[in-house]
């Protein structure tokens, strides 16, 4: 006798995990804009201020206070900007699919 | 309020500002200039409080949700530029030198997190409060209800969706973060008074406070909305008139931002020449003696206490028997009577002295790179942990949250927080070069001078506030010349006493003044409103009175904006301590306690109610303990943070305590599938 449920295979186990997770492909899309987003916004500060201490070679002082200082927060601006309107866009497919 | 309005306003400070820069000045008493700006600031902001007063609950609690992404990111940017922005970061810079500009990484860089993790979600959940979030996003599991996005309308929610234990856990966290908030505001608005009126700091307090009350009482969200705008324009104009005037006086060029370079190399060779100088080192080598001398001293404790106690008492009882003069008699008093009652509080008096012992015995630090020094010992930990932390705080303070509801939709919540790092960054890249102007000016003026030709500005502001001074101009040598090291300003005196340091007119003085007062009140506005929505919303209406009508909620509110705002100035004339302290204590407490929740609510659908509480808990614990483990005024020592981290970041040990909480609870609880909906119907933002 066949078993009437059979047992979901491997596959078919991650693809549902995977619509757990992420439920829409705007929201997948979405998703992966923000953690890009993250990742850059974490990766360029911890990078920057690693290695702030050691600038003082490269043309000290301007190019530590300009990279540092001015560099960092006008970043994080521009970061929200182009961010923004990417997310906006899938929102608007968002609201026009669902 | 249209635009043409507020380019007119503009205009009129200007206006104001170079009449009696040019013409008056002279004509005018500097205490009649004072109560002139405190008064027209006062009264502008009373006007836009009266006339935007409203009892209507939408319009009190979220400015009936129609603020565009412009002025609500102007709004927001007051709302965020607080008094330790405004007053006291000029002189973090100035004693921190570059380790100053973790504050400017961190609190800019927090918007990226609010931008993207926290801000929409919130708009697009339509609610009222902080509160309200966490308890319609994380019900008990017991509510088996589906939560859909018909819940935002707060009428509709019935008793089980209230979520009383959530909410109130909410509620509580964010009032105690909010209030340690306003009474550093507060404080800020007295200083501020005290200074442009010349009153006592304890009275500038409650009238300061008059000018809170009349924003915010009347009309709520609303009129605070309104005056925060125009708190912004005053405070970046006085920021950027000072600093033209002063870049046109040394460099002709009204545009300071422009000859940055200039500025940069004039006072970089000034700062290499002071660092070399034999007796500025003279002074370090001092304040070096005085380090070793308390940690001698901490070591030996209690028989190092008694000893300098009967020192003490020794020199009293000789110069009586000696028939001194009364002078040194009444001195030798007073010393005793600020000595330490015992050795406990020896521990945080000498720990507290030896900390600034060490900070004046490295020169004056370097504005433009870190000092090599920082490396070596290990401080740049501390640095990095202070961004993330400031990072995190910023995208978790509740009075900022509470902005996002008040867009007009998700569009403009998501614009609004572009255009307040917009507003920030007009601010906060400003900020340094007026330290270096002022640098330049002390060069120039102040060091290498006469102890018998001091400015009047100095005998002003060491006799300013006698308990607690904010400026020591102390001869350690004895040479009667003024050192760079023997000038101490604490950190909430540089900014406002900057236009008189570069002899500016008094005008600008009375205007930076009238800015700083502007960035405190509208802090503490949104604060306040922020505390007594969520008592009214969050406490009286669920907890209470389910059936009272929207107007008596707003009267609730009213009463306890106002026993909130008299509690805080009551405990802020007890001098609680500097205002950056109180700021950094705030942001770790709000860092620790929402964040993790905060981005696993929408990022995280099996996030549930057992995994919030544990999280918050659990991260307001590890931050509370890290605290008192670091910081010198409640009997802990800086060396037994981890990696030299601070007690200023300590909220970073909360949030990841926090996040691992969250993650462990709500994996092996039960998910609640109840809010699906809900969290579906936020990730449409």
């Amino acid at each position: 006798m066949e078993p009437v449920n059979p047992p979901p295979s491997t596959e078919h186990l991650i693809e549902n995990l995977t619509d757990h997770i992420f439920d829409s492909a705007q929201w997948r899309q979405k998703r992966k804009l923000i953690a890009y987003a993250c990742v850059t916004w974490f990766d360029v500060t911890l990078i920057t201020l690693l290695l702030a201490p050691y600038w003082r070679g490269w043309g000290y002082p301007l190019t530590a206070f300009y990279s540092v200082i001015l560099g960092l927060p006008i970043f994080y601006l521009v970061l929200i900007y182009v961010l923004n309107q990417q997310i906006l866009k899938l929102s608007q497919k968002y609201e026009k699919t669902s | 309020m249209n635009s043409r309005f507020l380019l007119f306003f503009c205009g009129g400070v200007i206006f104001i500002t170079l009449f009696f820069g040019y013409e008056g000045y002279r004509a005018i008493p500097r205490e009649t200039m004072g109560y002139l700006f405190l008064f027209l600031t006062l009264g502008v902001y009373a006007l836009a409080g009266i006339y935007f007063r409203t009892t209507n609950i939408n319009e009190y609690y979220l400015a009936n949700r129609n603020i565009s992404g412009l002025k609500n990111g102007m709004a927001t940017a007051a709302d965020w530029i607080s008094a330790a922005s405004f007053i006291s970061l000029a002189g973090q810079f100035y004693n921190l030198g570059f380790e100053g500009y973790a504050y400017l990484i961190g609190w800019s860089g927090g918007f990226c997190l609010l931008a993207f993790l926290v801000a929409p979600y919130l708009r697009q959940s339509a609610l009222y409060t902080l509160p309200d979030f966490f308890a319609h996003r994380f019900p008990r599991p017991s509510q088996n209800k589906t939560l859909g996005p018909n819940l935002s309308s707060h009428t509709n929610i019935d008793t089980d969706h209230a979520n009383l234990n959530m909410r109130l856990t909410a509620a509580l966290a964010s009032i105690l973060i909010c209030f340690v908030y306003v009474v550093a505001q507060i404080y800020g608005v007295g200083l501020i008074v005290s200074r442009l009126t010349g009153i006592d700091f304890t009275i500038g307090i409650f009238i300061a406070l008059a000018g809170i009350l009349v924003c915010s009482f009347l009309g709520g969200m609303r009129a605070i909305t309104w005056t925060q705008v125009l708190q912004y324009l005053i405070l970046i104009l006085a920021l950027l008139l000072t600093l033209g005037w002063i870049s046109m006086k040394h460099f002709s060029n009204p545009i300071p931002h422009l000859a940055y370079t200039q500025i940069l190399a004039k006072t970089q060779g000034l700062e290499i020449q002071n660092k070399n100088d034999s007796k500025e080192n003279e002074i370090r080598y001092r304040y070096e003696l005085l380090v070793l001398d308390y940690q001698k001293k901490i070591n030996a404790l209690p028989q190092s206490w008694r000893e300098e106690q009967n020192k003490h008492l020794f020199r009293l009882n000789h110069l009586k028997q000696n028939n001194a003069s009364f002078d040194l008699i009444k001195k030798a008093e007073a010393e005793l009577a600020q000595f330490p009652k015992n050795s406990e509080e020896a521990v945080v008096v000498w720990q507290k002295a030896l900390i600034e012992a060490r900070q004046h015995s490295h020169s004056l630090n370097d504005l433009t790179a870190p000092a090599n020094n920082d490396i070596r010992e290990g401080r740049w930990f501390n640095f990095i942990a202070l961004v993330f932390c400031l990072m995190i705080g910023t995208a978790s303070l509740p009075h900022i949250l509470t902005r996002s509801y008040t867009a007009q939709n998700v569009r403009a919540a998501r614009k609004s927080i572009f255009w307040t790092l917009f507003f920030i960054l007009l601010f906060y890249l400003s900020l340094p070069l007026l330290v270096m102007l002022v640098k330049y000016e002390l060069h120039t003026q102040l060091i290498g001078f006469s102890f018998d030709a001091l400015p009047n500005w100095v005998l002003y502001w060491t006799q300013l506030d006698r308990k607690d001074p904010l400026l020591h101009l102390l001869d350690m040598n004895g040479d009667n010349i003024v050192q760079a090291g023997e000038i101490i300003f604490s950190n909430d005196s540089l900014m406002l006493a900057a236009p008189e340091i570069a002899s500016l007119p008094f005008v600008l003085s009375a205007l930076i003044a009238a800015g700083a007062l502007a960035a405190a009140l509208s802090t503490a506005d949104g604060l306040l409103l922020s505390i007594a929505s969520i008592c009214s919303h969050d406490i009286y209406f669920h907890l209470f009175s389910r059936e009272s009508v929207p107007r008596k909620r707003v009267t609730v509110s009213k009463l306890v904006l106002l026993v909130m705002a008299m509690l805080a100035a009551y405990l802020a004339s007890l001098r609680p301590g500097n205002i950056v302290l109180l700021v950094e204590i705030a942001f770790s407490l709000s860092a620790s306690i929402f964040f993790p929740s905060l981005v696993l609510a929408v990022m995280w659908r099996r996030a549930n109610y057992y995994g919030t509480l544990w999280a918050m808990a659990v991260g307001l614990l590890v931050t509370v303990c890290y605290f008192f483990l670091t910081y010198p005024g409640t009997g802990g020592s800086p060396d037994s943070g981890l990696l030299d981290i601070g007690h200023g970041a300590a909220g970073l040990f909360g949030v990841i305590a926090g996040f691992i909480t969250h993650a462990i609870v709500s994996s092996v609880t039960k998910p609640n599938p109840a809010t699906d909906q809900f969290v579906a119907h936020l990730r449409r933002a």
